[in-house]
């Protein structure tokens, strides 16, 4: 700390022999200053403060349902337009600035200058600020007002007008859905007529009416199977039997009859046909036993008509019809089936084609209803947006004309130059001792030297030297102090 | 007209009129002693008048703070001389000398010069070795009369024809001389070792100190150094630019002990300077 101290009044000490420099400096740059300052032209600012209201009752329901233009990114937006060359073009021509330029080039240089000194800031949530600076109050203040009126009409303005171009637009977009919704149906019309046989919903689809008709079929040549076998039973049947049979032989024929319809009921039960049939055939032949013997004329010598014989032939014929409409039957669905085949591959493309048509309808339907939907929001919004816009915009202080200039505030500057002054002349002392440094106690000449020093002669002046320099000195404090002293003149003066 | 120049013409008014008797002109002085053919008629208080004209001394205060300034630095230099295990080679001789002109060889030279001789049992002579200035020989108003040169010469020759009394105890001039172009010569030569081996012997403890000119302006002082045993550098205060002084130094490059001297030193850096001049203070 104390090495600090003798250093600095070391530095002091050869900044010193500079002094006159430094002061002759300190006024130069005092006297500069201050005349600059004085014939700086008194500014005057205006400024408005407006409210932008983006909190309205409506907006909580409108949300998510209706297009809602957020009023703030609108508002900065705004703001970057009011500042943009045209606009502040406009501006200008309106409020008569533009009297301040003659040639294109100054009005260009205008307009620059006139951005600048327009100001337009967010202080807070929704409270705006807007400021320009003139020489002349008067129209520092028609200037505000005139950016105002831009700011209001804008904002005002652009929603409506987003909610009339959205409706433009969306009514345009469902017309042409409208359209494409009739033409896809007609589409569909037309090809469901096309191929009307092969509907899926006839019969449900193209596999399952294959499998239909397969499954008939099999079930067809089934019961043809049986019906043939039954036939085939019976015939070998008939064969064992005679046409006629004598009493004896009926006997017998009873007693294989009675065998028979054992052996039946060990495997069907009573109402099984051929178990029926068998009994039927008993109860004939008992009846016929019964009856005596009632000979037929073309039967010889006591015999009768086989009444097995007989039901046996009714059955084969009736097999017989049976097996004839099965045949007939299946030969129907084999070729029911191998039409379907031949279809194998056009049904599946049909369907396909058919699913695409339909899909592009229920498409194309759900856009249009969507649309549909958008511009009833939109309409509605537009609505909410014509009472919203009541409550939107309130000028909270409009732009007065300003009394009292704004700046530039002489007392500041003044000041700063009367500092600037003097730091400026130190700063000459100390760059110019820097230059030329020298020596001041014998520490640092040792250090820089390296020799050992012996001690330090104190320089003695006689009395004329010492008034000399009294009078120097005294002469310097005047110069320096001459400047404040100005100064506070200067300052009364502006 | 300079104000040595003043001075020395009024001096040489006076010393012209040496042997005439006008005894109100001259104050009374004590009659010669020893070697030397001139006195000088003055003692230490008309010196200290003299140099108080020329603007070197100033008030009583001034006078007592520099004796007790030059006290303290002829400290080391007497050990240099004479100090059994610190005594240098030839160090009972001294050179004066700086960077550059107006720093204060003159004022130190002659300052150090008195305070040694007030040191009991030590004489001292001042050589004045500064042909172009000669402001040691001027102060004591006899830069025209025979001094060192004349005695390298060799034609005005002898020492005792030149040296100088003066009524301060101890203390003896030897003047300049006469002006020679080929002086770095002639301070180069034996001749110039053998007058300063003869002044050295001329007592028990004797100190000889050269005025010399400053290192960077002339080249005697290279010269010189050979003749010296150590090397008193005098820089100035706050005038003096550091670079000129390191480049003297370096011009010196010495084995020989160089000692420094701040002179015109600013004692409280500038701040409170007033009070020691009108003697407020108790120094």
């Amino acid at each position: 700390m104390y090495e600090l101290l003798i250093q600095v009044l070391t530095t002091v000490r050869g900044m010193w022999r500079f002094r006159w420099y430094a002061v002759a400096l300190a006024w130069l740059v005092c006297l500069g200053g201050w005349t600059y300052v004085y014939q700086m032209p008194d500014k005057y600012e205006s400024t408005a403060r407006v409210y932008l209201d983006t909190q309205s009752v409506l907006k909580p329901l409108l949300e998510g349902l209706a297009v809602d233009t957020d009023m703030r990114s609108e508002a900065d937006m705004m703001t970057r337009v009011l500042r943009s060359r045209p606009n502040i073009e406009k501006v200008i021509r309106e409020t008569d600035l533009s009297l301040r330029a003659e040639t294109p080039k100054q009005m260009q240089s205008l307009i620059s200058s006139t951005i600048r000194d327009v100001n337009i800031s967010r202080d807070d949530r929704n409270m705006y600020t807007v400021s320009y600076t003139d020489t002349d109050p008067e129209l520092a203040q028609r200037v505000v007002q005139n950016l105002l009126d831009s700011l209001v009409e804008r904002t005002l303005g652009s929603g409506r007008e987003d909610a009339a171009y959205a409706q433009k637009f969306l009514r345009k977009q469902l017309q042409e859905y409208e359209q494409r919704l009739a033409e896809a149906e007609q589409r569909l019309a037309e090809f469901k007529k096309k191929h009307v046989g092969l509907m899926p919903g006839q019969g449900g689809g193209y596999y399952e009416r294959m499998q239909n008709a397969m499954d008939k079929l099999d079930q067809t040549e089934a019961r043809l199977k049986a019906a043939k076998n039954r036939r085939q039973e019976l015939m070998k049947q008939l064969k064992g039997e005679k046409s006629v049979i004598g009493m004896s032989e009926l006997d017998a024929k009873i007693q294989q009859k009675w065998q028979e319809l054992n052996d039946l009921l060990l495997k069907y039960t009573d109402e099984h046909p051929d178990v029926i049939a068998l009994r039927e055939t008993i109860r004939q032949l008992q009846k016929q036993k019964e009856s005596g013997n009632l000979p037929q004329p073309e039967s010889d010598g006591g015999t009768a008509v086989n009444p097995v014989y007989q039901s046996l032939k009714i059955a084969v014929s009736e097999v017989e019809v049976e097996i004839a409409t099965l045949q007939s039957q299946a030969a129907d669905q084999r070729a029911e089936i191998e039409q379907l085949e031949e279809m194998v591959d056009t049904i599946p493309e049909v369907e396909a084609k058919l699913a695409r048509l339909n899909r592009d309808y229920n498409v194309t339907k759900k856009q249009y209803e969507t649309l549909l939907q958008r511009l009833e929001s939109a309409k509605l919004s537009e609505g909410a947006d014509q009472s919203k816009s009541d409550a939107k915009f309130q000028v909270v202080e409009p732009p007065i004309m300003p009394r009292s200039p704004s700046s530039p505030n002489r007392f500041r500057l003044l000041t700063m130059v009367l500092i600037a002054g003097f730091a400026v002349g130190g700063g000459l002392a100390f760059l110019l001792n820097e230059m030329h440094p020298v020596f001041t106690t014998s520490e640092e000449l040792y250090k820089a030297a390296g020799l050992p020093v012996l001690g330090a002669v104190s320089i003695k002046l006689d009395e004329q030297e010492q008034h000399a320099m009294h009078v120097n000195l005294a002469l310097l404090g005047a110069a320096a102090f001459a400047l404040p002293v100005l100064y506070v003149v200067v300052l009364v003066i502006s | 007209m300079s104000i040595f120049e003043k001075a020395a013409q009024r001096i040489a008014k006076v010393a012209s009129k040496a042997d005439s008797p006008r005894a109100e002109d001259r104050p009374q002085r004590t009659p010669a002693r020893r070697r030397g053919k001139q006195v000088l008629g003055f003692d230490e208080s008309e010196l200290t008048e003299r140099l108080k004209e020329m603007g070197i001394f100033g008030s009583e205060l001034q006078l007592r703070r520099t004796a007790d300034e030059y006290r303290r630095i002829k400290r080391p230099l007497l050990a240099n001389a004479f100090k059994p295990g610190i005594a240098v080679e030839d160090g009972q001789t001294i050179l004066v000398t700086s960077s550059l002109q107006g720093e204060g060889k003159t004022y130190t030279s002659i300052n150090l010069a008195m305070s040694m001789a007030r040191e009991r049992d030590m004489e001292v002579v001042l050589i004045d070795a500064d042909i172009f200035k000669r402001n040691v020989s001027r102060i004591f108003g006899v830069e025209d009369s025979p001094g060192l040169f004349d005695i390298l010469v060799g034609d005005k020759g002898h020492i005792d024809d030149c040296l100088l009394d003066v009524d301060i105890p101890n203390f003896r001039l030897l003047p300049v001389g006469c002006e020679r172009d080929d002086s770095t010569e002639l301070l180069a030569s034996d001749r110039m070792r053998e007058v300063l081996e003869e002044l050295r012997g001329m007592g028990e403890n004797q100190i000889v100190i050269l005025d010399s000119p400053p290192v960077l302006m002339t080249a005697e002082t290279q010269v010189l150094k050979a003749c010296a045993g150590q090397i008193v550098f005098v820089v100035e205060a706050v005038r003096t630019a550091k670079s000129a002084v390191l480049q003297a130094i370096s011009e010196l490059n010495t084995d020989k002990p160089v000692n420094m001297i701040l002179n015109k030193s600013r004692r409280s850096l500038g701040i409170n300077y007033y009070g020691d001049y009108y003697g407020s203070s108790s120094y």
